[in-house]
């Protein structure tokens, strides 16, 4: 009778799942488009998943493993399935393969069962709980018809009333797996997933080594493209394929600090609600943690409303948008390779550029960068009031140099002015022949771009980009990641090829690291307490820098005592995105998150280098530890290379000094 | 950005000042070996400009001429090329850490000494006598007004010889190019004398002269004062249109403006007002001649806070502020606002005990901050941590050698714990206070209050620290500074008893403090003449009492310094306190419900006698011995100092002898009554080196 019955139901869940896909294709492309090639991407995608996927899978390597058990075996077990039952091939080593694979599958099941026992919180519920016994059902079934199908049993063994059970448990299994996959089960995050990868908008990302984190420029002289993200439809294609492949892993939600502060935004939910978006409906089956604040089922959205209601309730509160630090922790976590931040930053362009809702401090912010180039509406030509004293070779005086110093904004600032003045004075040690632009310098950009003003951002990119084409140096040094990523990540889309030909970008950290592995720098002995540092958003995940900063402190003979999450797992100051000037009230602040990791991890002082995160950190009230800057901490060891035993005793002495900090 | 007007770079001629503020020129009284700047007047202003000062003017009344003697006040000498070196030694220490530096040259004419060194002839334009300095002078004569106007510019050259980059012209404190601008002192009918241009014609020979000499591209500024005060000399209209005329020829760069003349002893408190003054006093007068000049104008006077310096330079009423004593007393005070370090400021009370000891010839120092003008010493205003063990260092007493001791130890990074008997800090600081306009000297306790805290001192205050409190603490330095009481028993006839219901007299200190009532007919007797006496007089004044004080010295308050003294004696007499010298208290006794109190003529000896309700004795401080003692025996080194080292800065030899038991020392008025200096002195150089 199973024999009859088998090929009928394989190819009826088939059928239906065929159906089902082109349902969904139909759902994605209500996008818009998006040119990616389609038959190079399919061809790229094994890859991307064996390698590039299953690198951040791998972070967990019971979950890895489990996956690869479940999954390897579900798709042999699917693929011999139809060949063996559905069109009863069944002769030779295929039934024993089937066995096996199914067999793997069971195992892994039961791992997925063990992990859905007492699930984390960051795990989505819901249909997810019955994941485990589906995969049971599916891969139990199917052993135990293929059992006499090799022999091991009688092929008439046992009662009809055992095969209508068996067909029970293998509709169930093929319901879940096949169908399900289609139509919006769990298990379509592997039928997502896998064209995700194969249309990825960022196919530069895949690949050893490789990393793809600049924010992508709208063209603005495309007057039918909307500026930005109103509705789900607004959104491309394959940025809506990416949704629909998440897997409610909850990674992305255990890393924010959004999330962990009490403000109102879960990467995860988010992702979900576009998801509820591109379909249409409630969130209220959503069956993961919600929005900090915010209880689910009261929001509903469709493919053509907007995400964002100008009255009421919609989809998403725009709350939920500003309160990404743009830290990238998601992105980093996220095993289905899902851009968040290029979601969010969609979404922000909208609210910005045709609504005018930057909240809070934003539109003011926004304001004065376009009527002072920088983010503080300093007067312009304060820029280099910090160095009135220094002397500091003019690039529109010298026209090239070895190095040109960019600023940042943290030339209007007391703080990161200390910071400057401590670069230059190792710049000036290493006898690095340097120049700034002075005046001429203008915001990067940064703060306007991720607070969805591309055309602001677009407007100092193209000044910038204009006024370095100026001048002739190879290196761009700055102790600025937010500046450093956006000149080496973003401003190349806008400067045309040959933008950046002649010149590369470094982080002071990178920078001062090369000098000292060139001889051109000496330190004397680190006398302070224990340290530890503080990876900067836009420096490692951004950018991947985590050696060099980390090298530099190890010249200074320092030790570093690391925090739990350190690294490309670094928890965010709390400053990247315009997040302070949004301001989004939580619970808690993440900069006092921050300091109180840097607590536990012993340290007496946490080596920082980025200005944001040094104005975040050092804004902790009742702080354990001393902020300083890793330009500052080598400042204050410098000791002349030829005769180090000429350094008087303040000079060796690690303490702040007046010379060092004005 | 808070603070960005004080961190506007300005121009001044071809010199770009990175910031807003200077240390404007005053006598340091540093200069050695006939006036050079020398070691310790290099690190004094190399410490302002390592602390973030833009400009620093040194050598206020740095003289030009040999005929303006310099070491009454150890000023320094531009009359001689021997300068040259040691002003390169100068401009090197202030431009290595981004600062400028200039010097104020001047001939002060008749406003000096004659008594000693040369035993030179003064000089003024009409040979009228001043009075501040008791000096008569002789009429200036034509061939001397050209020799002192080659001297100004081959001073000048000297300057910029020196690698400093400027010069500022005093015309300012009745020196001799404003003798020639007063009208009250300028007599002369000749071409120096009469008419305005004629006033004018000495300072603008001066500075056609410096200018022919340096060039363009040397900072040439002048120092003048915005109205003399006196109704028959300069006025603010008459200020202005000097001002205006000078600024005229474009050869000058900036003008310095004080408010105030000064050839008077009132007149002179007005110009380095203390803390009886309002902030920014006289910021009027420099606005009036900002109205009227083309370049930048600098101020000073009582702007000792960045908020207000801010707010002076926000609203445009000059171009720079000057914060000379603010420097004085921190010399870091701009890094610290850079730092966000506001409330670490070590801010200027207005004390003047620095220009009080300059105008006795003596070094100038700071009553609070024990390591101004002795950096070359090498105190520190940067207390290092130290490397060696952790130690456990109590301090019994809360006055400001114990302050201090508590400071300096807990910066070293010890473990240390403070004792002080009041519910407050402050000792005799505290009592000092109460005094009508002198609130201000508690400024010293506020902010080691709240460096105390920030450095995480254990206070136990309201607690008296007995022999077994303090060893149950199991100390490795015991520092006792537990000052004294004031010394009423020294005569029997004065009938003081430690019963205040029998005791016939009470101490300035009961009254200031408000332990006693202010009486209504009150006879004060005042041996020591410090600020105690005044100060208890001005308070039993202000509430009503009747007042005397009676003194055995030249006059009540001899011993307050000649900026504060003025400012005492404008409020006693207002209130009609009687003042009263050359009386000794003979003794006091009960009549009835009145005291009389007799007293005897010291010349004479005649007696005469006051009926009065209360009389209050100022005789000094009885040093509080008792825990010294009960300590001594038991600790390491016997209480006892090494003054070789202490006097050479160098750590004391028990600091690193090793031994069971605690180290003792002492410091302050527990010790002898000295001053606030002296205490604070002492715990910095003891306790640096914990």
């Amino acid at each position: 009778m199973l024999e009859t019955l088998l090929p009928i139901l394989i190819f009826a869940a088939l059928g239906l799942a065929v159906i089902g896909a082109w349902r969904r294709v139909r759902l994605w492309r209500q996008g818009r488009p998006s040119a990616v090639p389609l038959l190079k991407g399919l061809a790229a995608m094994p890859r991307r998943y064996l390698v590039d996927l299953h690198h951040v899978v791998g972070r967990d390597k019971v979950m890895s493993n489990t996956h690869v058990a479940t999954a390897g075996g579900f798709v042999a077990a699917a693929v011999l399935m139809i060949l063996v039952h559905g069109f009863g091939l069944a002769q030779g080593v295929l039934g024993w393969l089937l066995l096996a694979a199914s067999a793997v599958m069971f195992v892994g099941s039961r791992f997925v069962a063990r992990r859905r026992r007492n699930p984390p919180a960051r795990l989505s519920k819901g249909p997810w709980m019955r994941l485990p016994k589906s995969l049971a059902a599916f891969s139990l079934g199917v052993f135990l018809i293929t059992l006499p199908t090799v022999g091991l049993l009688p092929a008439d063994f046992g009662h009809w009333l055992l095969a209508l059970v068996l067909a029970a448990v293998v509709v169930w299994g093929l319901g879940e797996m096949v169908f399900g996959m289609t139509w919006g089960g769990p298990m379509k995050h592997a039928f997502a997933g896998a064209l995700h990868l194969a249309f990825h908008r960022r196919a530069e990302r895949f690949g050893e080594g490789n990393r793809s984190t600049g924010l992508k420029a709208l063209n603005l002289d495309d007057e039918a493209a909307p500026l930005g993200v109103e509705k789900p439809a607004d959104f491309t294609w394959n940025q809506l394929l990416g949704f629909d492949a998440c897997v409610q892993c909850g990674r992305c939600e255990a890393v924010c600090p959004a999330f962990a502060a009490g403000q109102p935004l879960n990467p995860k939910k988010l992702i979900q609600d576009m998801v509820v978006g591109l379909a249409g409906g409630s969130d209220a089956n959503y069956a993961g943690s919600p929005y900090p604040g915010k209880p689910v089922g009261e929001h509903v959205g469709s493919p053509h409303g907007p995400i964002v209601a100008r009255e009421g309730k919609a989809l998403v509160d725009a709350e939920t948008l500003w309160s990404c630090t743009t830290c990238r922790a998601c992105v980093e976590e996220c095993p289905m390779m899902i851009e968040h931040v290029d979601a969010i930053v969609d979404m922000r362009r909208h609210l910005t550029l045709e609504r005018g809702q930057t909240p809070n401090k934003g539109a003011e912010v926004l304001d004065n960068l376009i009527a002072t180039d920088n983010p503080g509406g300093f007067d312009p030509g304060s820029r280099l009031h910090w160095a009135a004293d220094l002397n500091l070779p003019l690039m529109a005086d010298v026209k090239q140099a070895e190095v040109l110093l960019w600023l940042g904004d943290g030339a209007f600032d007391m703080r990161n002015q200390r910071t400057l003045r401590a670069l230059v004075k190792v710049l000036r040690a290493a006898e690095v022949e340097f120049a700034v632009l002075g005046t001429e310098e203008r915001d990067s950009g940064d703060v306007a771009r991720r607070l969805g003003d591309e055309a602001t951002f677009q407007s100092l990119a193209k000044r910038n980009i204009a006024t370095l084409a100026k001048y002739r140096f190879q290196r761009i040094v700055t102790c600025d990641p937010h500046s450093f990523h956006v000149l080496g990540n973003e401003y190349g889309e806008l400067g045309g090829p040959d933008f950046n030909a002649n010149w590369e970008v470094r982080h002071h950290s990178t920078f001062i690291a090369e000098l000292y592995d060139a001889g051109r720098l000496a330190f004397a002995p680190w006398k302070g307490g224990r340290v530890t540092y503080h990876d900067p958003c836009y420096l490692g995940r951004y950018n991947g820098e985590y050696e060099a900063p980390r090298n530099v402190l190890k010249a200074l003979g320092i030790e570093v005592k690391e925090m739990e999450r350190s690294g490309f797992r670094s928890r965010c100051c709390g400053g990247g995105g315009g997040a302070p000037i949004t301001d989004i009230p939580g619970e808690r602040r993440i900069p006092d998150m921050r300091m109180n990791d840097v607590k536990e991890s012993g340290a007496e002082l946490v080596a920082v280098g980025c200005p944001q995160c040094t104005a975040m950190l050092e804004g902790v009230v009742d702080a354990a530890a001393e902020v300083r800057d890793i330009a500052e901490l080598v400042a204050d060891a410098l000791v002349a290379r030829a005769a180090p035993e000429a350094v008087d005793a303040s000079r060796r002495n690690a303490g702040k000094t007046a010379e060092e900090v004005i | 950005m808070a603070f960005d007007a004080i961190f506007q770079p300005i121009q001044i001629g071809k010199l770009t000042i990175r910031n807003r503020v200077v240390s404007t020129a005053h006598a340091e009284v540093h200069a050695t070996d006939g006036g050079m700047t020398t070691a310790r007047y290099v690190k004094y202003y190399e410490e302002k400009a390592k602390g973030g000062c833009g400009l620093c003017i040194c050598g206020g009344s740095s003289v030009v001429s040999i005929d303006s003697p310099q070491a009454w006040w150890s000023s320094v000498n531009l009359s001689t090329d021997r300068i040259i070196p040691h002003f390169q030694n100068l401009a090197d220490a202030v431009h290595k850490h981004g600062g400028k530096i200039m010097i104020q040259i001047t001939h002060m004419g008749r406003r000096s000494r004659w008594d000693g060194y040369d035993w030179s002839t003064l000089l003024s334009p009409s040979g009228i006598r001043e009075p501040v300095h008791r000096s008569t002078c002789k009429t200036i004569e034509e061939e001397e007004i050209w020799r002192i106007i080659g001297d100004f510019a081959q001073a000048a050259r000297r300057a910029k010889e020196g690698g400093l980059d400027g010069v500022e012209l005093s015309a300012v404190h009745q020196h001799l190019i404003d003798q020639f601008w007063s009208p009250r002192v300028n007599k002369r009918e000749d071409q120096w004398g009469g008419s305005f241009e004629n006033r004018m014609r000495f300072g603008m020979e001066v500075l056609k002269a410096v200018r022919a000499e340096v060039g363009d591209d040397f900072v040439v500024g002048m120092r003048i004062c915005g109205d003399e005060f006196h109704p028959d000399g300069l006025s603010h209209e008459d200020m202005k249109q000097i001002a205006a005329y000078y600024d005229a020829t474009g050869q000058l760069d900036f003008f310095g403006v004080i408010g105030s003349g000064c050839d008077t002893h009132n007149t002179l408190a007005n110009v380095i007002p203390n803390m009886s003054y309002p902030p920014e006093p006289f910021l009027h007068l420099a606005a009036g001649i900002k109205e009227v000049v083309s370049v930048p104008v600098i101020h000073a006077q009582n702007i000792k806070d960045p908020n207000q310096a801010q707010r002076i330079l926000e609203g445009g009423y000059v171009d720079l502020v000057g914060m000379t004593r603010a420097h004085i007393a921190d010399p870091h005070i701009i890094a610290k606002i850079k730092m966000g370090q506001i409330d670490q400021i070590k801010q200027c009370v207005g004390a003047n005990y620095c220009i009080d000891r300059q105008y006795q010839g003596l070094d100038v120092l700071c009553i609070q901050n024990a390591a101004t003008s002795r950096e070359y010493m090498g105190l520190p205003h940067i207390i290092e941590k130290s490397e060696g063990p952790k130690r456990k260092v109590v301090v019994v007493g809360g006055g400001p050698g114990g302050m201090e001791a508590a400071r300096v130890a807990a910066e070293r990074g010890h473990d240390v714990t403070l004792f002080e008997a009041a519910e407050a800090l402050g000792g005799q600081i505290t009592i000092a206070a109460q005094a009508p306009q002198r609130d201000q000297i508690a400024g010293i306790t506020r902010w080691y209050q709240l460096e105390l805290v920030r450095l995480g001192v254990d206070l136990r205050l309201g607690t008296r620290a007995d022999e077994a409190t303090l060893l149950d603490l199991r100390p490795d330095i015991v520092v006792l500074a537990t000052g004294g009481q004031p010394f009423l028993s020294q005569f029997p006839e004065w009938g003081y008893s430690e019963n205040p219901e029998e005791s016939l007299v009470v101490s300035t200190w009961d009254v200031l403090s408000g332990k006693v009532a202010p009486g209504k007919n009150v006879l004060i007797y005042d041996a020591i003449c410090e600020f105690s006496g005044v100060s208890a007089a001005d308070y039993l004044a202000d509430k009503g009492a009747k007042v005397e004080i009676v003194t055995d010295d030249i006059k009540p308050g001899a011993a307050v310094g000649g900026t504060t003294f003025p400012t005492y004696y404008r409020s006693l007499y207002e209130k009609e306190v009687i003042m009263t010298s050359d009386l000794m208290l003979h003794k006091v006794y009960r009549e009835g419900d009145s005291l009389v109190a007799v007293l005897e003529n010291e010349y004479t000896g005649a007696l005469e006698e006051r009926v009065v309700d209360q009389v209050v004795v100022e005789n000094g401080v009885r040093p509080d011995e008792g825990l010294y003692y009960a300590l001594k025996e038991q600790s390491r080194n016997k209480g006892q100092l090494d003054l070789e080292a202490l006097y050479a800065i160098q750590p004391q030899p028990c600091l690193s002898e090793a031994g069971d038991g605690f180290l003792l020392f002492r410091l302050g008025d527990c010790t002898a009554p000295r001053n606030t200096h002296a205490a604070i002195y002492d715990a910095l150089r003891i306790c640096k080196d914990f």
